[in-house]
């Protein structure tokens, strides 16, 4: 551990002194008594002067920046109050905005030019897992994959991520679900040897469809299909490419003359038909064969396809019709066969004999390999002795065959301690934030796997933390360049851009569209991600996150985009004609996810455009300022635009509607579920607009031209987002300047989506911590 | 205490090895100690957001209801078992220089009366809420000290108003003023879990056992936690804090159940097929109606006495499209005094308190004692905003059901003061729960004209 342990206040001081006056040799003032003292003096003193200042602030003691940066947080509130004019209170004399500017700029410009030579890391509250990261560490420690987090409370978002580690908290209904999960997962994972590879299974009541569960009926639950056209899905986690085998349990009841028909397709790809003759006392075994190329999730859909009534029924059917004998098709479960080559769990060794000696010498060893790469760091000798010491709770009969149950135990002990729970970063002092150092290569392993694949280091990385060579930047770039292109960087996809794109909204988005259905809905999603993933593999140009002339499609979008020659559920890569779509901002899940239930809403998707795009989101609207419709008059105006107009002739509202209208208006052309058209019901589109800045631009084509010239903006968006995203943390005044070089040195290398990650992982934030700075504000509170 | 009277576990056992825990029942008043013959007293919150067409909620005169506004008229049947108390204020939900996001502020301040810290991440801060301060103090006295439900499952991404985290508008429960509290919004996990399905045919052996192996999963984490705590940030000490609390609570939990010695009865099948599989959409008529089952059944076992219920988040776009309204709520609730908007959220409105109508009638429909669950529940139903257009937290629609055990007089219409903290409500509501000399956010001082 290096500790660097600078005082805080001693680079403050340096910097103080040297900054500033360096490079103003003028006999002036300095700006801080230039610009900053007079004001106060005239307008804050009033109030606020020692040592009774009003609301605790006192403003009369600093003379000088020095002195003022001493009192830094107290300063930092005094900028932002009186530039958002907080501050002075409305009853009091009012500098003029001249002043204000004065006061808050120089205030800003000074203390930005010390955060350059600290480059405070900031501090990071310990992050627990989220449902993701969970789901993502029990597949990669034990290859299994139970998605026991999908049963979890949702994460809540702070800074527009679910990793934020202010705002991941524990209830007892979390861990709750923590200590069951633990159990599930270490009866499934821990497996004696010899059994590996158990066979996945989908009960009954695990199949989606427009099925219902019979749940009066004798164990399992079957899952029932009494109408033609009914279909059970089943979705597994292939966890590689290969060969694997389906065996669907069904059976049928009153079928005479005929069996159930049952269709089958594996990713939307028609296998032959089977016919069901079992009986519930008697169901029969279906075995299914299928080769996957990609690995992930696949499913397959079974369809009940000869129901016997009037409507579906044929004229063989019909005598029995009549004695009520109703036909239907029933599965028990669906169960997939991995190849051999796949490992499902830790086979674990038996002790060599039933003594004591072996059983703890077999357990100290697995234990402390597992143990290690649960908690992301090497055991240490208590908790591994403390580990072996449970296991031998199941030995109660004194014999080595109860040694999996005893290593299931300390598993589940593992899995529920917050040593797996939370990912901790220990300091020596955790409360002084002068208390500076690198993170440990364990740590610094630990917040890029998390960054990266939402999931544990792998055995590489632990093994140079091993090593300690982790800490080397070039070793360290060589790592991200690997885990950038391993297939479980599609956590990045799902995780981050799901995020920034705000793509997880279209689980519930409701739009009032008859083509808006499941399929699409998932290819809506999927799209953007898959686009991501591509970006992020082939280290393409971020700037084709606005305009590209490629995107990745399978049947139910390409229909909808007016493709052919797309068939299946599969995606794939296909180039686009010039003019209507192209990069993130034209794709259908992006342009549904910012309508309205009923119609498009250009506001929303101008403000999504300013959010996310460009790192510029408007301020929240005025108090007290109708919405879009409420006003009078708005109601009656025949087109959107015109109501957007009449609502821009508030003045409260024009300023910020001006540009996120404009944005808006020029993606107009598409409808409420992202497809185009050419008209409105009937009335011409009008999709020209002009922003503040005097950009002029026609459509989506010409807006993505302006967006393409606002490129320094959009990349230090996307370099901000996932900065916060892979600390954990919202971003800090303190790490502006960081931010500032971190674009840059994108810029330098071509935008290349690899010189974002680049940057985020060198910077000091990423490598280095201090100690929590409000400990004692905490602490009183 | 006659022997007979103790209900043993065999004799309700039916059906095929599973069973839960049992209903309250007047056998059961006299099994278990500390419960009072008549049912305990139980408190229930249920929130609905974005405001409500006021025109059309509150009853034109006071006093004992005549006819009853539009919106309420579903609860015709019930007249005489709530009331309707207009006046209540909750000032932490107002700006007070914030700027917008009132509708984050309005749920976080809704049951505990402060004015939530603008933040989207970093210190996250609000305060104790009503329904958990009640849990901390009497909780213990049930398996489960609170129950917290919603229809939505919370935060999706992005930010979810004005620069507040959603964990502000996604929860209207909060274990201390740092700690919101996650809501179940999946019945059947709600189901499995305050139900738990136990193998009646488990061995006493086996059941020492599995209580062996539980405690000793709880020692080794409870050790790893305090050697963590040495070395952490204060910031990374609350976190922590949050997993002992729920540690200690579970532990809590299985030693009630053992002094408790919790008969099982039987699975209600029919109530078990209405729920969903994994991965079947539910409607959300369906969906409210089951959580609200939930809630009862929760309290009709004395599982829980205090549960928490988000009929929608606040701030929700939902489009009720099984009452033909295409618009999203939100959108809506800013009407603009557009007649036609005002009469598609009277529909909504409405349809909420019909949800609301069959939770009541169904606690009526349980007797305990001389006395029904509803008399002996209170039950507050209502929202942190008024006029969603406006976006003003005075003058709140706010309801008030059950008799909280036979002492409120109800089936009136209560108009107190204007800006009348509805904190005050709250702090009233904790005294009849048996939490008295509490204060909670700008509270004053207790109700008048409950009682």
């Amino acid at each position: 551990m290096v500790w660097l342990g600078l005082p805080l206040v001693a680079l403050v001081g340096l910097s103080a002194l040297a900054a500033p006056q360096q490079k103003k040799p003028a006999p002036k003032a300095a700006p801080f008594e230039r610009d900053v003292l007079p004001v106060v003096q005239k307008y804050c003193l009033g109030c606020h002067t020692a040592p009774k200042g009003a609301g605790g602030i006192n403003l009369s003691g600093e003379k000088n920046f020095a002195a003022a940066l001493k009192g830094r947080l107290t300063w930092d509130r005094v900028s932002a109050a009186v530039l958002e004019k907080r501050m002075p209170p409305a009853d009091a004399p009012q500098p003029t905005d001249a002043e204000r500017e004065k006061l808050g700029h120089t205030l800003e410009s000074l203390f930005s030019q010390v955060d350059c030579q600290l480059n405070d890391p900031g501090r990071v509250t310990m992050r627990r897992l989220n449902r993701a990261e969970y789901n993502n560490t029990i597949r990669d420690l034990f290859g299994i994959t139970l998605r026991p987090a999908d049963d979890f409370p949702n994460d809540d978002v702070g800074y527009g991520f679910d990793n934020i580690g202010d705002v991941l908290s524990i209830s007892p209904l979390l861990m709750e679900k923590y200590l069951a999960a633990a159990e599930k997962v270490a009866a499934e994972a821990i497996v004696p040897p010899g059994l590996g590879s158990r066979p996945l299974r989908a009960a009954g009541q695990q199949l989606a469809g427009a099925g219902s569960v019979v749940t009066n009926s004798a164990a399992p639950e079957p899952y029932q299909m009494g109408q033609t056209g009914d279909s059970a899905t089943a979705v597994f986690d292939f966890p590689v490419a290969g060969t694997y085998t389906f065996r669907i349990q069904a059976y049928e009841d009153h079928a005479d003359p005929r069996n159930a028909k049952m269709g089958l397709t594996f990713d939307g790809r028609p296998l032959p038909a089977v016919d069901v003759s079992g009986v519930a006392a008697n169901p029969q075994l279906i075995p299914i064969t299928v080769t996957v190329t990609e690995p992930g999730r696949h499913r397959l859909r079974a369809t009940f396809l000869n129901n016997n009534n009037a409507k579906d029924g044929t004229p063989e059917d019909r005598p029995f019709r009549k004695l009520g004998q109703d036909r239907n098709l029933y599965i028990n479960y669906v169960e997939l066969q991995a190849p051999a080559s796949v490992k499902r769990g830790m086979s674990v060794p038996l002790p060599a004999d039933d003594s004591e000696a072996a059983w703890n010498s077999t357990a100290r060893t697995f234990l402390a390999d597992l143990a290690k790469r649960a908690f992301r760091r090497p055991v240490t000798s208590t908790e591994l002795a403390k580990l072996v010491t449970i296991t031998q709770i199941a030995r109660e009969k004194k014999s080595r065959e109860e040694f999996p149950e005893g290593i299931q135990l300390a598993v589940r002990a593992i899995l529920s301690s917050p040593s797996f729970l939370f990912r901790p970063e220990l300091d020596a002092k955790p409360n002084d934030p002068t208390a500076r150092r690198q993170l440990t290569d364990y740590e610094l392993a630990t917040r890029l796997s998390y960054f990266l694949w939402s999931s544990m280091p792998d055995k590489e990385l632990l093994d140079l933390a091993d090593q300690g060579k982790l800490n080397q930047t070039p070793v360290l770039l060589a790592q991200a360049k690997r885990m950038l292109k391993s297939p479980k960087a599609a956590a990045l996809a799902e995780n981050f851009a799901g995020q920034w794109l705000q793509l997880r909204k279209l689980a519930v988005v409701q739009p009032d569209d008859r083509t808006f259905r499941e399929p699409l809905r998932r290819a809506m999603e999927a799209e953007p991600m898959r686009f991501f993933t591509g970006v992020v593999q082939e280290d393409r140009s971020i700037l084709e996150f606005i305009n590209a002339d490629y995107t990745y499609v399978n049947e139910p979008l390409a229909k909808h985009y007016g493709l052919t020659g797309v068939t299946g559920d599969t995606f794939q890569k296909v180039a686009l004609p010039s003019g209507q779509r192209g990069g993130v901002l034209e794709m259908a899940g992006v342009l549904t996810l910012t309508s309205n239930p009923s119609r498009t809403s250009p506001v929303k998707r101008g403000k999504w455009v300013m959010e996310n795009l460009l790192g510029t989101p408007p301020p929240p609207p005025p108090p007290n300022v109708p919405l879009l419709e409420a006003q009078k008059g708005a109601i009656t105006a025949e087109t959107l635009r015109k109501r957007l107009e009449i609502h821009r002739t508030n003045p409260a509202c024009a300023n910020c509607h001006a540009q996120m209208d404009a944005i808006g208006l020029a993606l107009e052309n598409y409808d409420l579920v992202g497809k185009w058209r050419d008209n409105d019901g009937g009335k011409p589109i009008d999709t020209a607009g002009v922003l503040p800045d005097g950009s002029k631009f026609d459509g989506p084509e010409g807006l993505k031209k302006v967006l393409l010239k606002k490129k320094g903006l959009f990349t230090r968006t996307l370099t901000e987002r996932l900065l916060t995203y892979g600390l954990g943390r919202g971003i800090e005044r303190t790490d502006r300047c960081n931010l500032d070089s971190m674009a840059k040195s994108v810029e330098n290398k071509g935008y290349k989506f690899s010189a974002i990650i680049e940057a985020v992982i060198t910077s000091a934030p990423f490598r280095e911590r201090r100690g929590d700075e409000s400990g004692k504000k905490v602490a009183k509170s | 205490m006659s022997k007979d009277l103790l209900i043993s576990r065999r004799t309700l056992l039916r059906g095929a090895g599973t069973a839960l825990a049992l209903p309250w029942m007047e056998a059961m008043a006299h099994a278990l100690p500390g419960t009072p013959a008549e049912g305990p007293v139980r408190m229930a919150f249920l929130f609905v957001p974005n405001g409500i067409n006021m025109a059309h909620w509150t009853p034109g005169t006071e006093g004992a209801f005549g006819t009853l506004p539009s919106v309420l008229e579903p609860l015709e049947g019930l007249k005489g078992h709530f009331n309707v108390l207009t006046g209540l204020s909750q000032y932490g939900a107002e700006a007070q220089k914030d700027g917008a996001g009132d509708h984050a502020r309005s749920a976080a301040a809704w049951l505990t009366g402060c004015h939530p810290r603008k933040t989207d991440g970093a210190d996250i801060r609000a305060g104790i809420s009503a329904d958990q301060l009640a849990a901390a103090k009497r909780g213990h006295q049930t398996l489960f000290p609170s129950l917290e439900l919603g229809c939505e499952r919370g935060s999706m991404a992005g930010n979810c108003d004005s620069g507040y985290s959603c964990a502000y508008s996604h929860t209207i429960s909060w274990r201390s003023d740092t700690t919101p509290v996650a809501k179940e919004d999946n019945p059947r996990l709600v189901f499995e879990r305050l139900f738990r399905v136990v193998d009646v045919n488990e061995s006493a052996a086996a059941r020492a056992k599995r209580q062996r192996y539980n405690q000793s999963v709880l020692d080794f984490v409870k050790e790893d936690a305090a050697t963590l705590q040495k070395k952490l940030g204060a910031h990374d000490k609350q976190k922590l804090d949050e997993y002992f609390t729920s540690i200690r609570e579970i532990e809590q939990r299985v030693a009630f159940l053992e002094k408790a010695g919790k008969a099982v009865g039987a699975t209600p099948d029919a109530f078990q097929q209405r729920l969903p599989g994994a991965g079947q959409p539910l409607d959300y008529a369906e969906h409210v109606k089951l959580l609200g089952d939930m809630m009862i059944l929760a309290f009709q076992a004395d599982i829980t006495r205090i549960s928490t219920f988000m009929l929608a988040d606040e701030g929700s776009g939902r489009a009720y499209r099984n009452i033909g309204i295409n618009e999203g709520h939100h959108d809506l609730s800013h009407h603009g005094r557009d007649a036609e908007k005002l009469e598609k959220l009277r529909k909504i409105n409405r349809f909420h308190i019909e949800q609301l109508a069959y939770m009541l009638q169904k606690m009526q429909s349980i007797k305990e004692g001389g006395r029904t669950l509803l008399d002996n529940t209170m039950l507050v139903y209502g929202g942190g905003i008024s006029d969603g257009d406006r976006h003003n937290h005075n003058d709140l629609p706010i309801l008030l059901a059950g008799r909280g055990g036979g002492a409120i007089k109800t089936g009136r219409h209560v108009r107190y003061a204007d800006h009348t903290p509805m904190s005050n409500l709250l702090i009233t509501m904790l005294d009849r729960f048996g939490v008295p000399g509490e204060t909670l956010g700008d509270s004053t001082g207790k109700l008048t004209q409950l009682f």
